[in-house]
């Protein structure tokens, strides 16, 4: 094992001497979700039948959606030098809530809102408790992720809830606005311009990265850290109830072990393709959206082309793998 | 017939990397059991050679000849380098911090007894090894519970204990005390003793003279001069590093105004305390436009009245004005808004931010300021940034360059821009040219002195004496987390610092 761990990292050294890699580097890390992007776009467009149409592309968009948004926040928090998997079970709650609450009868704005506030307020837990005690994000997050989900599966009885009866919340999953194109795709954009405009322009986004890059240079540097990190935790929490609202007017069912579960995963993983440095510091909302969209035409391609559905997690894994390997910087 | 004394012999090294050449025919040569001073400013080439040395790099190939214990040698990497006998102790130890010092010592060549490691021998040995430095101490205990001169001495227990005939220490005091430097130099004095040879590479030119028995000096990438070190005058020493006459950097000290001592009071703290007992009653004012330094040795309670002052640390009792009215800061964001700035010690840590460009370091105390629906406004940010570039010289390619490939010296004056664009009151400086080279450190002290002119009153924290004497109206002595002396313009000389010092000990 020693061996086999030496060799790959000599392979590494002798790699970072080298003089392209130090030109190639960079350039994976910053494009090597566009590139991996354009290779799944042509092989598809060769060898899957029926690929290359209006449809497909619509199609894909509208099941990224809810992961668009889980990842947005997810960048948040990674490049702040942190981390949420507790958002997966966030959806589910978010949905659940909004149902129990549908079902009381109440105004479909309203029990969206509340149910938003009250996700909102586990995010504040998260971030309190991570900012303020000192707790791994990762340990916590796990602990909201679990506790999570068994407040969804008992809240639902254990039971797949269909959504056809409550009209409103139904018509969300299948509108179609200016003729053909799904209601998804704007939501598609919105997110898109909301990441770009708070992580890229904002003063908010720029304390993100500063607390990523060091947190305590950025305490002494005067910005309210805890305060900041506690923000980011709220909007990953917001971003992921949106998604679970999202997810499950789309699916046009509530099923409270199933709801967003892996959404975490796979928006760990956008993030990780999309550049964003994995130790913090360093912020890629572009690279995150394609790589929320390679995840799922990774699924697609798969499906079209009659393999198992398995084996999309293999290839998930194997570009994760990659997409980290590149960011491997060296100790010097 | 070669001469036997001569350990390491390297002639006509040279190393080129893409678009700058390193080092090009540098000699170098250690004896058996001898120290040498690996001397130069930052980018002379220090760290270029040691890496050839080490197996790190390799030189240009066919150049020069590189003879380790009288043959030829080309070492690949750094386990080669160690298996011929050449270790490395860098400033950052490279120990497993949960293991104990004697695993650390014996790490990967272990005594065994039928396969499983011998536990009992194992730390006997070590205990054994670490006596043999001069260190009495209980090896069981895990390295990350120990000093940092304990972890230091274990690494070079574990490079004797590989069977070292040369070990290089790469800044090694930085992160040491007085009484833990002296303890560093015995256990360099038995090395000697052993027979085996030091490379010593540091920026504190006092220690060189305290130890080395020879100096190498490098600037450029190009040899300059190696002379034993009592025929080389620091004066010397420093022109050679600088390649420039330095007598007068170093005579100099700050005409003493005393006009300043009739301003207002901008800054006063009465009787501060903290319970670990660090500080115990600290009265210190600093009026408008003054510099008053802080001295003291490692542990008299500078750095943490400096951040009880800022206020990073609430755990204290005491009192603080802020002109004449009482405040108390709760967090730096307050001492901020108050007009107050701070710069760390620990530069790499505290102070930048890695991986940002030099833009987003210099504004990044500001940008709420240059912002509109808290969006940035990119236009003012880059404003910002060029003034102070060239109003400081900053030497980067752009501002967009990241701020870790920057020197050290330029790495301050980003954050020393950082600082002023936000127009202070007041700016507490920690060990401001810590890690910085000689000739920068004239060039960061000249903004200091021309920061003190715009009326900023400056607190200054510095270990090295006669940076306080160049630079401070007024230098404050602690001892033991109190001030014992107090020394006024005429007053303040390298000697009446450390006499003060002394006294506060008896």
């Amino acid at each position: 094992m020693d061996h086999i761990v030496k060799k790959i990292d000599d392979f590494y050294k002798r790699l970072e001497k080298s003089n392209k890699w130090k030109i190639i580097q960079p350039i994976l890390v910053d494009y090597g979700a566009t590139i991996a992007f354009i290779f799944l776009i042509s092989f598809n467009i060769l060898f899957t039948p029926n690929f290359f149409q209006i449809s497909t592309f619509l199609l894909i968009i509208k099941q990224t959606t809810s992961l668009i948004f889980v990842a947005v926040g997810m960048t948040i928090v990674i490049s702040m030098g942190g981390t949420d998997i507790s958002v997966g079970s966030i959806m589910a709650f978010s949905g659940i809530l909004i149902v129990q609450m549908l079902v009381m009868g109440m105004n479909f704005y309203v029990s969206i809102i509340l149910a938003f506030i009250i996700c909102a307020l586990v995010g504040t837990f998260n971030g309190v408790i991570i900012s303020k005690v000192g707790i791994q994000p990762i340990i916590l997050t796990l602990v909201m992720q679990i506790v999570l989900r068994g407040f969804t599966v008992m809240l639902a009885k254990s039971t797949v809830i269909p959504l056809h009866k409550y009209k409103l919340l139904y018509r969300l999953g299948i509108m179609r606005v200016a003729g053909d194109i799904p209601i998804q795709v704007f939501f598609f954009a919105f997110a898109v311009i909301i990441a770009f405009l708070l992580i890229k322009k904002s003063v908010f986004g720029k304390y993100i990265e500063a607390i990523g890059s060091s947190r305590k240079a950025a305490h002494l540097t005067g910005i309210r850290t805890d305060f900041i990190m506690i923000l980011a935790y709220i909007l990953s929490a917001l971003f992921a109830s949106f998604a679970g609202l999202l997810e499950m007017s789309r699916t046009a069912a509530l099923d409270p072990n199933l709801l967003g579960k892996n959404f975490e995963l796979d928006a760990i993983a956008s993030v990780a393709i999309g550049g964003t440095s994995m130790a913090g510091g360093k912020a890629h909302v572009l690279g995150t959206i394609m790589g929320c969209v390679i995840m799922t035409m990774i699924g697609t391609t798969v499906n079209m082309n009659n393999v198992p559905i398995a084996v999309s997690n293999i290839i998930k894994a194997g570009i994760i793998v990659f997409s980290l390997a590149i960011q491997h910087k060296s100790t010097d | 017939m070669e001469n036997n004394n001569i350990l390491l012999k390297m002639t006509n090294i040279s190393k080129t990397f893409p678009g700058v050449k390193a080092l090009s025919n540098v000699d170098f040569t250690v004896n058996r059991g001898e120290v040498m001073g690996l001397l130069g400013e930052n980018g002379a080439g220090k760290s270029t050679l040691i890496k050839i040395i080490t197996g790190y790099y390799r030189r240009d190939s066919g150049s020069g000849e590189y003879l380790f214990d009288g043959k030829p040698v080309n070492p690949t990497n750094t386990l080669a380098a160690q298996k011929l006998g050449i270790s490395t102790i860098f400033q950052e130890l490279n120990l497993s911090p949960l293991m104990s010092i004697a695993e650390n010592i014996y790490l990967g060549n272990q005594p065994l007894k039928n396969g499983i490691i011998n536990w009992k021998k194992m730390n006997e040995d070590a205990k054994k090894a670490m006596l043999d430095l001069g260190i009495d101490v209980d090896v069981s205990k895990p390295i990350n519970s120990v000093s940092t001169a304990i972890q230091q001495m274990t690494a070079i227990a574990r490079a004797i204990s590989t069977d070292a005939k040369l070990i290089i220490m790469d800044e090694a005091t930085s992160s040491l005390d007085n009484n833990e430097v002296n303890t560093l130099f015995d256990v360099i004095r038995k090395l000697k003793a052993k027979g085996i040879s030091v490379i010593f590479v540091t920026h504190k030119l006092d220690e060189v003279y305290r130890i080395c028995d020879r100096g190498t000096i490098l600037k450029d990438g190009k040899f300059v001069v190696c002379k034993p070190m009592s025929e080389l005058p620091k004066l010397d020493l420093i022109s050679y590093m600088l390649g420039r006459d330095a007598r007068e950097i170093v005579n100099k000290k700050k005409v003493y105004n005393k006009e300043i001592q009739e301003n207002e009071t901008y800054y006063e703290a009465r009787n501060i305390r903290k319970t670990n007992c660090r500080l115990n009653g600290i009265n210190i004012h600093i009026k408008k436009g003054e510099v008053v330094g802080l001295a003291g040795l490692l542990g008299s309670g500078r750095t943490e009245l400096a951040k009880v002052i800022f206020g990073d640390d609430q755990k204290y009792i005491g009192y603080t004005f802020l002109n004449g009215i009482a405040v108390k800061f709760r967090s730096p964001h307050d001492a901020v808004k108050n007009k107050l700035a701070f710069c760390s010690e620990d530069r790499k840590a505290e102070g930048i931010f890695p991986y940002m460009s030099v833009e987003d370091n210099i504004t990044m105390p500001q940008v709420g300021k240059l912002s509109k629906f808290g969006l940035i406004s990119r236009r003012k940010q880059k404003k910002i940034t060029e003034r102070y570039i060239s109003k400081l010289s900053i030497k980067t390619p752009s501002s967009k360059t990241q701020i870790r490939d920057l020197s050290g010296g330029n790495q301050q004056k980003v954050i020393f821009s950082r600082w002023l664009a936000m127009e202070p009151d007041m700016i507490i400086l920690d060990e401001p040219t810590r890690g910085i080279d000689v000739g920068a450190k004239g060039e960061i002290e000249n903004i200091i002195s021309s920061i003190a002119k715009q009326g900023i009153s400056i607190l200054y924290i510095s270990s090295e004496n006669d940076e306080l004497v160049r630079n401070c109206d007024r230098v404050v002595v602690l001892y033991e987390g109190k001030n014992v002396k107090e020394l006024v313009g005429e007053e303040i000389s390298s000697e009446s610092i450390m006499a003060a010092i002394a006294a506060g000990k008896s």
